[in-house]
């Protein structure tokens, strides 16, 4: 029984074209952020801002200050590696070589005070660009074929089970959201009285406000408090839902842009990961539409001629 | 060995592991059958499994195993927020632009100068408050200039991913960016209560926890 559900769930037939889609969102979202960030610039800080970095952490990451020439060309290896993975070149050697180039640079953004780079911007392109290297995620839509149908003949689970697994890794970053809430502060978060220190306290640190406004006006309001603390959790922890059944993407999907616009308006935190959401989108359904669409005379033959 | 240093050494074999298991199980064998390919392919599913969810069920962060704790503490209605502040050579103080920084990103680099700069040795806070004024200044000099102030934006403009936590842009406007440069740095922790802000009550405590500087 538990075989039957493992093999359904992981090796269904899957698309060529969802894959590849996954690997152009990851390798681009991964670039934005790299090409965001001078991640090299803190190797050559002085050595009192290394403080939190043990011979460990040094080791962990292999990072060891003073070395920011090398940082920078490992910098430039890095974009290239992930533009090669975005056109579907060699995904297996230009995939694993951004994954751990990122593995190794993502710790310098917060490596002064935290040297855990958790929500910094490379946390799932990690994972996520590391499964993608070992799938076939360039059948379709890269250097070697442009287009959709694959030139390699190979079962259509081998498309499936990758997609799916960096699908959970992006679901598991709500999972876990709501998850920590309850697990770290209990029930006590969602309540109102929380939620409105929360919303009073993202109104009142000026250093950190852009959007002003929203955040006060939930904390005047106990039932909106109420809501906003009890719907968060019930949506980070039902997130997970759109891994089993795909038709509740329709609704999840623009419900989770909705969340992360209304939590940068109220609280000023910008969720980096919000592009990589495209991975949940069927592009095989919708590039097939499309192309119906762009030309419906020459469909209309083919089927008739296929009847 | 320390159990920090554990911690280290199981986050890097933890994510080895994952990477080797998978590029291992995962390629193309000779003579390979469908069906025994899928049961070593299961096999890194049970690792990646076993990798991704133990972080996030016990909170221990095994990057880039996460953990994914966001906003989960609890909150009291007293609050403690650090504010760093720039001394110009007529001993005014200003707010710093969060651009002014860049690269490195305001909410890190404050929270260091919170945590860390007042623990180092003299020596060491005066050389790293030099170094940061230094960047300052730069920062001042460029907004007066109307040049970009910060470095995030230098490849993508404002298409830029911003960092976790948005800051408003102080020197936006050049007639707010502080005339003289800066000799001097502060970092002040603010402590107020939150019920009495929202009824309009401005008052609290500043506690002054490094003062120093001198830029080159």
């Amino acid at each position: 029984m538990i075989a039957l559900w493992w093999n359904r769930f992981w090796f269904a037939p899957g698309s060529p074209v969802n894959l590849a889609a996954a690997r152009i969102v990851f390798a681009v979202h991964a670039l934005w952020v790299l090409l965001s960030r001078d991640l090299a610039f803190s190797s050559d800080l002085p050595a009192s801002f290394w403080v939190h970095a043990t011979w460990s952490h040094r080791w962990r990451y292999l990072l060891f200050p003073g070395h920011g020439d090398l940082e920078y060309a490992l910098q430039a290896v890095a974009a290239v590696a992930l533009v090669g993975m975005a056109i579907g070149y060699r995904p297996r050697i230009t995939g694993l070589l951004a994954a751990l180039l990122l593995y190794h640079l993502a710790p310098l953004e917060s490596i002064i005070s935290n040297t855990n780079p958790m929500e910094r911007g490379f946390t799932i392109s990690i994972l996520a660009l590391s499964v993608l290297a070992l799938s076939p995620c360039a059948d379709a839509w890269s250097v070697s074929n442009r287009g959709r149908v694959p030139r390699v003949e190979r079962p259509a689970w081998e498309y499936h089970w990758p997609l799916v697994l960096v699908q959970l890794f992006l679901a598991q970053v709500y999972l876990f959201a709501g998850y920590s809430k309850l697990y770290l502060v209990g029930w006590d978060w969602m309540m109102p009285e929380q939620v409105r220190y929360w919303q009073l306290y993202f109104s009142q640190i000026d250093q950190d406000i852009v959007f002003r406004g929203v955040a006060a006006y939930i904390a005047e309001r106990p039932l909106l408090c109420g809501l906003v603390g009890v719907g968060a959790v019930a949506f980070d922890l039902s997130f997970i839902s759109v891994l089993f059944w795909k038709r509740s993407r329709i609704v999840i999907i623009p419900l989770a842009v909705l969340f992360h616009a209304g939590i940068l308006l109220a609280n000023n935190i910008f969720f980096i990961n919000l592009p990589q959401l495209l991975i949940f989108v069927d592009w095989d359904w919708l590039a097939n539409r499309l192309a119906r669409r762009a030309a419906p005379v020459a469909a209309g033959e083919l089927s008739v001629e296929l009847h | 060995m320390s159990r920090p240093d554990l911690y280290n050494l199981t986050s890097a074999l933890l994510f080895l592991g994952f990477v080797g298991a998978g590029a291992f199980l995962t390629r193309p064998w000779r003579g390979d059958h469908a069906e025994r390919r899928r049961r070593r392919i299961s096999l890194f599913l049970v690792v990646a499994l076993g990798a991704s969810f133990p972080p996030g069920l016990l909170q221990r962060s095994l990057w880039p195993f996460a953990s994914w704790h966001l906003i989960a503490k609890r909150l009291g209605p007293t609050l403690e927020y650090p504010r760093v502040m720039l001394v110009d050579s007529l001993g005014a103080e200003h707010n710093i632009d969060y651009r002014a920084w860049e690269p490195l990103i305001f909410m890190e680099i404050r929270h260091w100068v919170w945590w860390d700069l007042p623990r180092l040795p003299p020596a060491q806070q005066q050389e790293a408050s030099r170094y940061l004024l230094a960047l300052a200044n730069e920062g001042r000099r460029r907004a007066l200039a109307g040049e970009r102030v910060g470095t995030r934006d230098r490849w993508l403009g404002r298409a830029a991913a911003p960092a976790f936590l948005l800051h408003p842009a102080l020197w936006a406007d050049p007639s707010n960016v502080p005339p003289l440069p800066f000799t001097g740095l502060r970092l002040y922790v603010e402590v107020w209560n939150l019920e009495d802000r929202a009824r309009g009550d401005s008052s609290m405590q500043r506690l002054l926890l490094f003062d120093g500087g001198q830029a080159p």
